[in-house]
């Protein structure tokens, strides 16, 4: 920080050098003194504990590289063993720039502290345990309130992000002292930006097609301190816990070089595979997966469609061609029956591992129509409370906590911004009487709906939401037809390619080459009615080696944490929608217990256990990577009681929600009269014990 | 100061030294190497070796393992030529793999090898002069340990002491190999069942051996597994024993989780050994050569371990083929191998970590094959097993069959060959082969970078102003950057640095004759160099404002530090 710089920082000056002004007078930054810093939630928290010692157990999980605590609340009804339980876990801020994500679990856990007797929530405490943590980057979690604000996302680690053998020599300078690092745009005839027309707050990509030269280069806001020719390339930030997970690791300096190194990520993974009842994940972070599906971090293959050459040897013992190229499908369709494969008990995974078919890399199909079915609910209460229901939603990352928590850790895992900057109102060009046609209606439609449209209505509705010309109604009619894609693959596709909440503003992407991106005018729309504060007019300053450069643009916090008022009913909204998935946790219980004599003291018992919840007792994806333990039913022994034939244990590796059972059946010998137990067990969709006693024909007790 | 130590290390260097034998403090300790040791005999040596020999040595404990054992770490450094930091290092482990176990003796018998030849091999004495060496001989000191005592077998333990639910049973360790019989060894199982009942018969040309049956026969044996019970009544036999996260598939670089790569554990490093290691690894960025050894199969490894995993550069190939292919002249019978291709692939392991990570250059040894291919076939068979038991170690191999009554399987048979057969070699053959793979790894110390400055080219370009072209030579053929770590910025570049003078530009020479010169646009005075590459120059340039001497510094961090003067003139 160097507050001896030339700052102009004059309305005249900035009107001299033909840019925008704003409206003549000064208005104050976005405040975020009413969030919620490290130390209140410390507070806060240690006065709950205190105020609530029954239901809520405040747990240091780790500390951060800083060595500030990681703080996780257990909060659960009375009874015994809540780690036991199956349980949601709510995750907060391990981005370190998105406080808003702490507002909402704090709320999160106040609710559930504070709900009266008889309540929803004290109810589902009654069966559900809920780990919260609401400020999971201590390290970074102040750097909304610094002076100067900076978007900060590592810990305390020493990072050598230009990797040129010193440590933070050159991280970002508040030139013109308004408390805020935005952007610096640096005069520059090869810098690629210009500004746009309509709006020149907003920095456009220069287009040699739409004959637009680039006037400026764009930087963070700064001067090159170690004088390499890079600004502020080398900040005093460590590394990324949210980048230091292991599914799809980027290996970058801000990752640090393995996964797990950060302190941080390594205590939650620690935490959680520790606690295996958790069978929900929801992270409240930079991206939501209810607002756009999630998409592939690349990595590994694709279980349905990757083919495979089997290895000679094995595809002689196997019957295939060692050429040839086969899906696991096919080729465990012959596998599994053979004596060798049934002898050994080699598994379907085994075989996927022998082949080298490396990890997942999508969402499975199953899992997410679960997600889907979420989203519904969801963007209803979104709208319900007032808030946008279509505006985009950003992608998780390489290296995240939400894409660990689904894919290796196995949990039903999504992540939710809490609140964006809500889509523009739009002029609907629909005929009065007619339902405008929004892309979620058309998700919806199945290909032979949204092509019986017609022509001109399909045109209208690629126009109104910026599909590039290239694609006419045409094309997209007869790809629906050859069945190329569906009206909700292709919805994914316009909200990826419209997508990028969560940059840092003021350079734009999107938009058609040469003009600002619809969402860049639409967030500055909203900050010039909402937060105008939030917007620094460019504003001309010179650096210490001379050059004249311009301060300006966007708060760096702004697009994912508004003013706290503005943020409320998005944090009740969430409350509300946690809840409500919580209620939705698989549930496994015996459906029915029956003995029947067979004379000679042999009973046979069956049992079938069933799961009566919502989701499945396991993602697919965690019966895929073997997270968790399989449902297990079985029949306790001894006790006078005697097995004829067979094992005590039946397991399922997944049961559906509401409709998957599992049914086990026993030869026992038993005297008449002894009482037969059978337990049901998982460690993440509850347990169950029922008993019958030999000789009582089939009364379960 | 330093300029004179660096100065100090580049005469040591070039000119022969007149270095004499160390002198141990006391006895020094006389290791075996035709028998194996326990980790407490290891341990043992190895505090031996550091109080004969405290200047040279430094012993630590980089960490514990999970049953609390120490991971012993020797260093070998002439403190006379600076610290060990200032030095090209060669890192040495062994026996990450339980069962794996000549690794320790191999790593121990350069330690050895090194303290006892200074003074008196020419080549060994240049090397211990201009390099430091880390050796750790024990990566996992539990499983050592059980193997040792048992119940164990040629192949178990492998992995390290964490309890894992190896049959999601929700019980950890709970069905493991049970030495039935109480001779001190996990053996096999087999039944004779009546004939058609049978998935094997007797070798007809030697009883003690199965054979499975062939299309149009009908079998009377049944082969069992491995001596156990099925000690938690579930239907399965052993299926549950103690571990399985393996050490070697927890490293850092291209980690995949369990259902991908068997034994990853939960994540990278989420054991105490592995990670011990690592972390002090990240301290060391002076390692320039990587050797872990294992068993068996007789290969000189080199990653990468998963097809998935990027190629590696040409510049890096060159270097590991130079000492791969040498390193078969030397090691009769192995074969420089690439793990993916040529033996399996490994997500997670510790040359490619070394490589993929730290930039550094790393091969993995495979030791040993029972020399009992008597056919010269190229397949040692059961048959040629037994015949080198029977004529070679006079039958104290294997275990004669013998009768059990089995309470799940009934009567059955139990024997077979012992734990130390088919990857470890007789005491006889021990010592060879700990010599050939330490002469191994001493081609690679031999091959740490080795800088000098040359003569610098001086021109006068205007008053006060010279245009200096300085030479570094690396005459050995490792690199003091692989490209892999140039590539993937893994460490920083080497730095030049002119004290003395004002340096208004600098780059690096391209070609010395026509005057092509790469300028770094800014910052003159601290010269980035994607370091020296092996057998090769790299020319720096400097415009220099001053007058009389300056000094030009080199500071690599797998190269060393040095320095030399130029006069301007």
């Amino acid at each position: 920080m160097n507050r001896t710089l030339s700052g102009l920082r004059t309305a005249a000056a900035a009107a001299a050098l033909g840019l925008l002004v704003w409206g003549g007078t000064a208005v104050a930054a976005v405040s975020y003194q009413d969030y919620h810093s490290f130390a209140r939630v410390e507070q806060q928290l240690q006065a709950w504990s205190k105020d609530h010692p029954q239901e809520l157990k405040l747990l240091t999980v780790g500390r951060s590289a800083g060595g500030r605590p990681l703080y996780v609340v257990r909060i659960a009804g009375p009874g015994p063993d809540p780690d036991g339980r199956p349980a949601v876990f709510v995750g907060a801020n391990v981005a370190g720039y998105h406080n808003a994500g702490t507002e909402a679990a704090l709320d999160l856990i106040q609710t559930l502290a504070t709900a009266p007797a008889g309540s929803p929530a004290a109810k589902l405490l009654a069966t559900t345990t809920f780990y919260v943590g609401p400020a999971l980057n201590p390290d970074a979690h102040d750097g909304i309130f610094a002076t100067p604000r900076v978007r900060r996302g590592g810990n305390a680690q020493k990072v050598d992000h230009d990797v040129d053998g010193l440590t933070g020599e050159d991280g970002p300078d508040d030139l013109d002292g308004d408390g805020v690092i935005t952007r610096m745009r640096i005069p520059d005839a090869t810098g690629g930006w210009l500004p746009d027309a309509t709006d020149p707050r907003v920095l456009v990509k220069a287009d040699s097609l739409a004959q637009k030269a680039g006037a400026y280069r764009v930087e963070t806001e700064g001067k090159d301190d170690d004088g390499d020719g890079d600004y502020n390339e080398d900040a005093a930030d460590g590394v990324w816990p949210d980048r230091s997970f292991p599914h799809v690791f980027p290996y970058t300096p801000e990752s640090g070089p393995w996964a797990g190194y950060a302190p941080e990520a390594r205590a939650l993974l620690d935490f959680l595979f520790e606690r295996r009842n958790v069978a929900l994940a929801v992270v409240y972070g930079p991206a939501n997966n209810l607002l756009a599906a999630p998409q592939s971090l690349g990595g590994g293959g694709d279980l349905g469609t990757q083919k495979f050459k089997v290895p000679p040897q094995a595809a002689k013992a196997l019957g295939f061609d060692p050429e040839q190229e086969y899906t696991i499908d096919q080729i465990w369709d012959v596998a599994q029956n053979l004596p060798f494969v049934r002898q050994n008990g080699i598994t379907k995974e085994q075989l996927t591992q022998f082949l080298g078919a490396g990890p997942a890399t999508k969402v499975d199909a199953d899992d997410q129509a679960f997600l889907d079915k979420f989203a519904e609910g969801y963007k209803e209460r979104l709208k319900k409370a007032g808030l946008s229901a279509d505006r985009p939603g950003a992608q998780y990352g390489r290296g995240g906590f939400t894409p660990w928590l689904y894919y290796q850790y196995g949990a039903m895992a999504l992540e939710l911004d809490v609140w964006g900057i809500p889509k523009a109102e739009k002029k609907s060009e629909a005929k009065a009487g007619e339902e405008p046609l929004t892309p979620d209606k058309v998700a919806a439609m199945t290909s032979d709906q949204f092509v019986a449209l017609g022509k001109e209505k399909i045109e209208a509705f690629l126009k109104e939401n910026k599909v590039p010309p290239q694609f006419s109604a045409d094309m997209v009619i007869g790809a629906m037809k050859g069945g190329q894609i569906t009206p909700k693959a292709m919805i994914d596709r316009m909200k990826q390619m419209g997508g990028g909440a969560g940059g840092t503003g003021a350079a734009a992407v999107g938009g058609k080459p040469g003009e600002a991106g619809a969402r860049e005018r639409e967030v500055l729309a909203w900050v010039d009615a909402n937060t105008p504060g939030a917007f620094t007019p460019w504003a001309p300053v010179t650096l210490p080696d001379g050059t004249r450069v311009e301060v300006g643009g966007l708060d760096p916090f702004v697009e994912l944490n508004p003013p706290l008022a503005i943020l409320k009913p998005a944090v009740a909204a969430h409350t509300e929608t946690v809840l409500d998935l919580a209620g939705k946790l698989a549930r496994v219980e015996i459906l029915s217990l029956k003995v029947t004599d067979l004379g000679g003291g042999v009973y046979r018992v069956k049992a079938v256990a069933g799961n009566r919840g919502y989701l499945a007792s396991h993602t697919k994806q965690a019966a895929r990577a073997h997270a968790h333990i399989p449902v297990r039913l079985v029949l306790e022994l001894g006790k006078g009681i005697e097995l004829v034939t067979g094992y005590p244990a039946v397991t399922a590796e997944r049961l559906e929600g509401t409709t998957g059972t599992l049914a086990g059946e026993w030869l026992v010998k038993a005297a008449p009269g002894t009482k037969i137990v059978v337990d049901l067990m998982t460690d993440n969709a509850g347990h169950d014990q029922k008993s019958i006693t030999a000789g009582t024909a089939g009364k379960g007790a | 100061m330093r300029s004179h130590i660096a100065v100090l290390i580049l005469l040591l260097a070039t000119v022969p030294s007149a270095a004499a034998p160390l002198q141990p403090v006391g006895k020094p300790p006389e290791a075996t190497f035709n028998r194996l040791h326990t980790y407490e005999e290891i341990s043992d040596l190895l505090k031996a070796y550091a109080a004969a020999y405290p200047k040279w040595t430094k012993l630590e404990s980089v960490g514990k393992s999970i049953q609390g054992r120490d991971l012993w770490m020797l260093t070998i450094n002439n403190q006379a030529t600076g610290p060990d930091l200032s030095k090209p290092a060669m890192y040495i482990d062994g026996n990450i793999h339980a069962n794996e176990v000549q690794g320790a003796e191999t790593a121990l018998y350069t330690v050895d090898y090194l303290l006892k030849s200074y003074g008196s091999l020419p080549r060994v004495t240049e090397m211990m002069d201009r390099s430091v060496f880390y050796v750790l001989p024990m990566v996992n000191p539990d499983g050592r340990a059980l193997w040792f005592k048992g119940p164990s077998d040629a192949d178990f333990p492998r992995t390290v002491m964490m309890p894992v639910d190896d049959d999601r049973d929700g019980k950890l360790d709970e069905d493991g190999y049970d030495d039935m019989d109480g001779d001190g060894y996990i053996t096999t199982m087999r039944k004779k069942v009546p004939l058609g009942q049978g998935t094997h018969r007797l070798d007809p040309k030697d009883p003690r051996l199965l054979v499975p049956v062939q299309p149009g026969e009908l079998g009377d044996y049944l082969f069992l597994g491995k001596e156990g019970f099925d000690n938690d009544g579930d239907g399965r036999v052993n299926e549950d024993p103690v571990g399985y996260v393996d050490p070697n598939r927890t490293w850092g670089y291209s980690w995949e989780p369990e259902y991908v790569q068997s034994g990853a554990g939960k994540y990278p490093f989420s054991i105490p050994e592995t990670r011990s290691i690592a972390n002090w690894a990240l301290q060391h960025p002076n390692i320039a050569a990587v050797e872990s050894y294992h068993n068996n199969g007789q290969m000189i490894l080199r990653g990468p371990g998963a097809k998935a995993d990027p190629p590696y550069p040409p510049q890096d190939l060159k270097v590991y083929d130079l000492i791969g292919k040498e390193g078969e002249k030397l090691l009769p019978g192995y074969h420089y191998y690439i793990s993916w291709k040529d033996l399996y692939t490994v997500h997670g392991a510790t040359t490619d970590h070394f490589y993929g990570i730290m930039g550094v250059l790393a091969f993995t040894n495979e030791m040993y094959n029972p020399p009992a291919d008597f056919d010269k076939n190229g397949e040692v068979t059961q048959e040629e097993l037994m015949k080198f038991n029977d004529l070679l170690t006079l039958g104290r191999q294997f275990v004669d069959w013998h009768p059990f009554n089995h309470p799940q399987y009934g009567p059955i048979e139990i024997g077979g060959f012992k734990r130390d057969v088919g990857r470890v070699p007789e005491g006889w053959a021990l010592e060879d082969e700990t010599h050939r793979n330490n002469a191994f790894v001493l081609l690679n110390a031999y091959h740490l970078p080795r800088l000098s400055i040359g003569e610098a080219v001086v021109k006068k370009v205007g008053d006060h102003l010279w245009k200096v072209e300085v030479p570094v030579l690396n005459d050995r053929g490792i690199p003091t950057m692989t490209a892999m770590a140039l590539n993937n910025k893994l460490h920083r570049q080497d730095v030049a640095t002119v004290t003395g003078g004002k340096v208004i530009s600098s780059g690096i020479v391209n070609d010395q004759y026509l005057d092509k010169i790469d300028v770094q646009a800014h910052r003159p005075e601290r010269l980035m160099v994607p370091g020296v590459e092996g057998l090769s120059t790299r020319i720096l340039f400097f415009l220099v404002q001053g007058d009389g001497d300056v000094t030009v510094h080199y500071d690599s961090l797998k190269g060393g530090k040095l320095a030399k003067k130029v006069a301007l003139k």
